[in-house]
């Protein structure tokens, strides 16, 4: 490098500094005057502090400078000694890279001189000090100020050319350095990419990528006007030098990945590392690498502390009072239930608990998670039977429906299973549908296991890809125990509230009258009488009144056809890779009572399921025969490439039935004005998708790919028009309900 | 099941994983749809120093996702990382609209490597919640997608990460795409 470019590099530090700084010069000066001195020698003093340990204000004497009042510079402090709070600490790298708080990560910086040599040994320093996990920019932003506070640190120290000589003044080729190293790190030691590698047999990031890369880069920096063609054949004017120094650096991570912060302890958490180092011998590393100069000492960080990682546990119990509601019992929004042990003694992390099934939770008496968004009118109507927030009753649950069936033979195989034993199958099979379920015995199981008709792997399959005919949306939902003289019906006990179905199915031969059943509060007596229960959120649930879209004439011998009785199906969609939809059906002694159910299922089905609008508005260049640009110019359909399938995206509500967590807040105004713009939008893509179909077939007729369209077209149509009666159901019910709602 | 139709699951999905490049400007919300999308995984790895990498698993389809960005002058490193990736993602604050061209020259300057002209591109029109965010079509307008890629597969899908919304449909459309390739 000539006198010239390095004055150049220089220059453009000082710059920077100049203009992106206004940390007093006094700071930096007196620090670099003090740390001459300390430069060559600083096992002492700082160095020796152990990473968790705080240092003391006066340990880098501020006081000195006359920046002690300086707002940031106390934040930068705090950050430094882990003692700043408003921010967990996990937190602070993304606090300190966030480009507004860039005078803050200045003196944060400054905090961390003197600098090492070896630019490894640099981000070990950092990572011992700072949990630095963050996003990508704000590391890079972190990364660029440690490049230029280390350029500015060593031109200070007279006697050190030959250290950032290596990296040819420029703060720019150390940080891309150090971003690369940073990336190596990421590489060869993170468990996701590493478990990515192995199972698709991709070889581990090697020296030789890191040094192509890594070279690639600062090329690509040193020589900017250089074609990209000819950046392989130029060479770096000490490339020899650096190619050893980022050698050494490799060898050394591969062995031993960069520290991670741990607050908890002095011990930093190797990610994934694989050996375990001992401080003696990576301090002789790192010496041996900065030729004898960087007597920087490395902490006991390289233990690899991943199973001391602490974990909360928590221990739930349940007072087991008497309560008109079951989400009184379980539910951190109507109570707030004392947690110490529960009868089952079971002892989870709040992890797990927070992504456990609710069945699970109900079952082991776990407080349920809130669901939705609370408002003050919902504390009024919360409790009140007959409302649209609550619904509690003794009503018939059909025992062979077709779908029931359907799920018996895809899950238990065990075709001779007599009627009664079907349902308590299938009921058991929806309180195991999380697997975590202790209600469904090991011989269900075993059965399950054995079932030779799909594998659950090859469901999983099926329901993973983009959806083809029949999807969801295509699915003929029609009653049929309603209309199968031979369905027998269980007395079960089915309450809505606050987002949740639960259900128990009574005992046959339980003999108490639904009269005396109402009066029973006890939750836990009610899971005695069951000889099954369940619990469902109403993400995506619709449910529909029979005799809305069913009529059919009172039959003598029918015991179910009764014209005074009301029924209702709810259809629950199951979570990827399971059942894809199941249909419940119920009955009532009256039409009203089942239109009330209805609409309470309903109202909170729309309360929580999110309006899924992004695939409306998506915008690709898939092309299924109906484009803006092909029906204003016909003429251009010889240059379409392909014809794309249509078929609707999966879309996040799918998933909503797995875990038992909030997944949109939205009050209710807001899901309400969601909602009334949906369906606004969907009718008029009903109408624009109907008025294109005269244009399509004119345009695409007598043409190979016309059945394919046209497909396209019916596909489309099914899904606009299933989803605008779903929506608009939502719509319905929600507006219902806020007609109630006082001012 | 049919053994053709296996055979087409299978090679559509099998137990193949998917690498995905997530890129996108500061503040656009990757972080918030990298860990979005980890709905089910019930489990942590251990937390390695540096870049969010993580593996989204749907069931039998994963995708292994990076995290990663930067000033121009780091993008030469990235290249290591180019050849196998299946996707890019590129995500959008729809609602910073002073940065909209920045996010504009960053997205053509990453598909313009060669090594990422046959890869599927999916731009999340992120933060659709917020007022005055741009529509979908109108950042696709914006990004000029339909004059500038003719030979490659892109999509624009409107999202929320808080909320979830566009996030599957978004990854549902990568694995159409990708496995048609």
């Amino acid at each position: 490098m000539s006198r010239f470019d390095r004055g150049r590099n220089l220059v453009e530090v000082e710059q920077r500094n100049a203009s992106l700084t206004s940390i007093p010069n006094s700071l930096i000066n007196s620090k670099r005057l003090k740390n001459r001195s300390e430069s060559f020698f600083f096992t002492t003093s700082r160095e020796s502090i152990p990473p968790n340990r705080s240092v003391t204000t006066s340990a880098i004497e501020p006081t000195k400078t006359g920046i002690t009042d300086d707002k940031d510079y106390q934040i930068a402090l705090e950050i430094f000694n882990f003692r700043y709070k408003k921010i967990d600490y996990k937190e602070y790298a993304n606090f300190l890279g966030t480009s507004k708080n860039n005078k803050i990560l200045k003196y944060y910086i400054n905090l961390l001189e003197p600098f090492p040599h070896s630019l490894l040994a640099l981000l070990e320093k950092l990572s011992e000090r700072i949990y630095f996990i963050a996003e990508a920019q704000n590391i890079d932003r972190i990364l660029e100020e440690v490049s230029i506070q280390y350029i500015n640190f060593f031109t200070n120290v007279d006697s050190q050319p030959n250290v950032i000589g290596l990296w040819h003044f420029n703060y720019k080729i150390v940080h891309i350095t150090l971003f690369s190293l940073l990336l190596m790190n990421s590489d060869l030691h993170n468990e996701e990419n590493v478990k990515h590698q192995q199972k698709n047999k991709v070889s581990q990031y090697s020296v030789d990528t890191f040094l192509d890369n890594t070279i690639y880069a600062i090329k690509k920096e040193y020589f900017p006007d250089a074609p990209n063609r000819e950046i392989d054949s130029l060479n770096l004017p000490n490339q020899d030098e650096l190619v050893s120094e980022l050698t050494s650096y490799f060898e050394l991570n591969k062995n031993k990945p960069l520290s991670l912060f741990s607050k908890d302890g002095n011990k930093g958490e190797g990610g994934g590392g694989k050996n375990k180092n001992s401080k003696k011998k990576l301090e002789k590393e790192y010496t041996s690498i900065s030729g004898g100069n960087n007597s920087l000492t490395v902490k006991g960080s390289s233990t690899n502390n991943r199973g001391t990682r602490s974990r909360r546990s928590s221990i739930y119990s349940l007072s087991h009072t008497r309560s008109p509601s079951l989400h009184s019992v379980n539910s951190a929004f109507s109570s707030k239930t004392t947690a110490t042990s529960n009868s089952y003694g079971n002892q989870t992390s709040d992890f797990d608990i927070a992504n456990t099934s609710a069945d699970w939770k109900f079952h082991n008496n776990i407080p349920l998670s809130n669901l939705f968004h609370p408002e003050p009118f919902d504390s009024e109507f919360m409790h009140e039977n007959f409302t649209y927030w609550f619904m509690d009753g003794i009503i018939m649950i059909a025992s062979n429906s077709n779908h029931n069936k359907k799920l018996n033979r895809i899950y238990n195989n065990n075709s001779n299973n007599s009627n009664s034993n079907t349902d308590e199958a299938s009921m058991r099979r929806l309180t195991s549908s999380s697997s975590l379920n202790s209600l469904a015995t090991s011989t269900d199981k075993k059965n399950r296991d054995k079932s030779k008709f799909k594998s659950p792997q090859k469901l999983l399959f099926k329901f993973l890809r983009k959806s083809k005919k029949p999807t969801i949306f295509d699915e003929a939902i029609t009653p049929s125990a309603f209309l199968n003289e031979k369905s027998t019906w269980s007395r079960a006990k089915v309450q809505i509230s606050e987002g949740r179905i639960f259900i128990f199915k009574l005992h046959h031969m339980l003999n108490i009258s639904t009269t005396n059943l109402l009066k029973i509060g006890d939750i836990e007596e009610f899971k005695k009488l069951s000889s099954s229960y369940v619990v469902h959120n109403l993400f995506n649930v619709l449910a529909e009144l029979v005799q809305e879209n069913v009529v059919i004439g009172q039959s003598p011998n029918s015991s179910n056809i009764v014209e005074a009785r009301g029924n209702f199906m709810i259809s629950i969609p199951n979570p990827l890779g399971k059942c894809k939809l199941l249909v419940l059906e119920f009955q009532t002694d009256t039409v009203e009572e089942a239109q009330l159910y209805v609409e309470t299922i309903n109202f909170w089905a729309a309360r929580l399921t999110p309006v899924p609008s992004a695939q409306f508005e998506l915008v690709s260049n898939e092309e299924y025969g109906w484009s803006s640009l092909l029906l204003s110019n016909p003429q251009k359909i010889n240059k379409v490439p392909s014809i794309s399938t249509w078929a609707p995206l999966l879309t996040s509500d799918l998933l909503c039935t797995e875990d038992d967590s909030i997944i949109d807040e939205s009050p209710l105004q807001e899901r309400i004005d969601q909602l009334t713009k949906f369906t606004t939008e969907l009718e008029q893509l009903l109408d624009e998708h109907n008025n294109n179909k005269p244009k399509i077939i004119q345009i695409w007729s007598n043409t190979p790919s016309f059945d394919k369209i046209m497909d396209n077209w019916n596909h489309r149509y099914l899904f606009l028009n299933k989803q605008f009666e779903k929506q608009s159901i939502y719509l319905k019910a929600l507006n219902k309900a806020k007609e109630i709602i006082p001012n | 099941m049919g053994s053709s139709v296996s055979k087409a699951l299978g090679k559509l999905f099998g137990s193949r994983e998917m690498k995905i490049l997530m890129l996108g400007l500061d503040n656009a919300g990757k972080t918030t749809i990298l860990y979005k999308l980890k709905l089910n995984k019930i489990k942590t790895s251990a937390p390695t120093v540096g870049f969010n990498v993580e593996t989204v698993s749907f069931k039998n389809v994963k995708f292994n996702m990076w995290d990663v960005g930067g000033q121009e002058r780091l993008r030469p490193l990235w290249r290591h990382y180019f050849p196998g990736t299946t996707s890019l993602i590129f995500v959008i604050d729809s609602q910073d609209k002073d940065r909209l061209n920045e996010a504009k020259e960053e997205l053509y300057s990453i598909i313009s490597e060669k090594e990422m002209e046959n890869v599927v591109l999916l731009v999340w029109a992120n933060k659709q919640d917020l007022k005055g965010a741009l529509k979908p079509q109108e950042i696709s307008d914006f990004l000029e997608l339909g004059d500038n890629l003719k030979n490659q597969m892109w999509c624009v899908i409107g999202s929320n990460a808080l909320a979830g919304q566009g996030l599957v449909e978004g990854l549902s459309w990568i694995s159409t795409n990708t496995a048609k390739k």
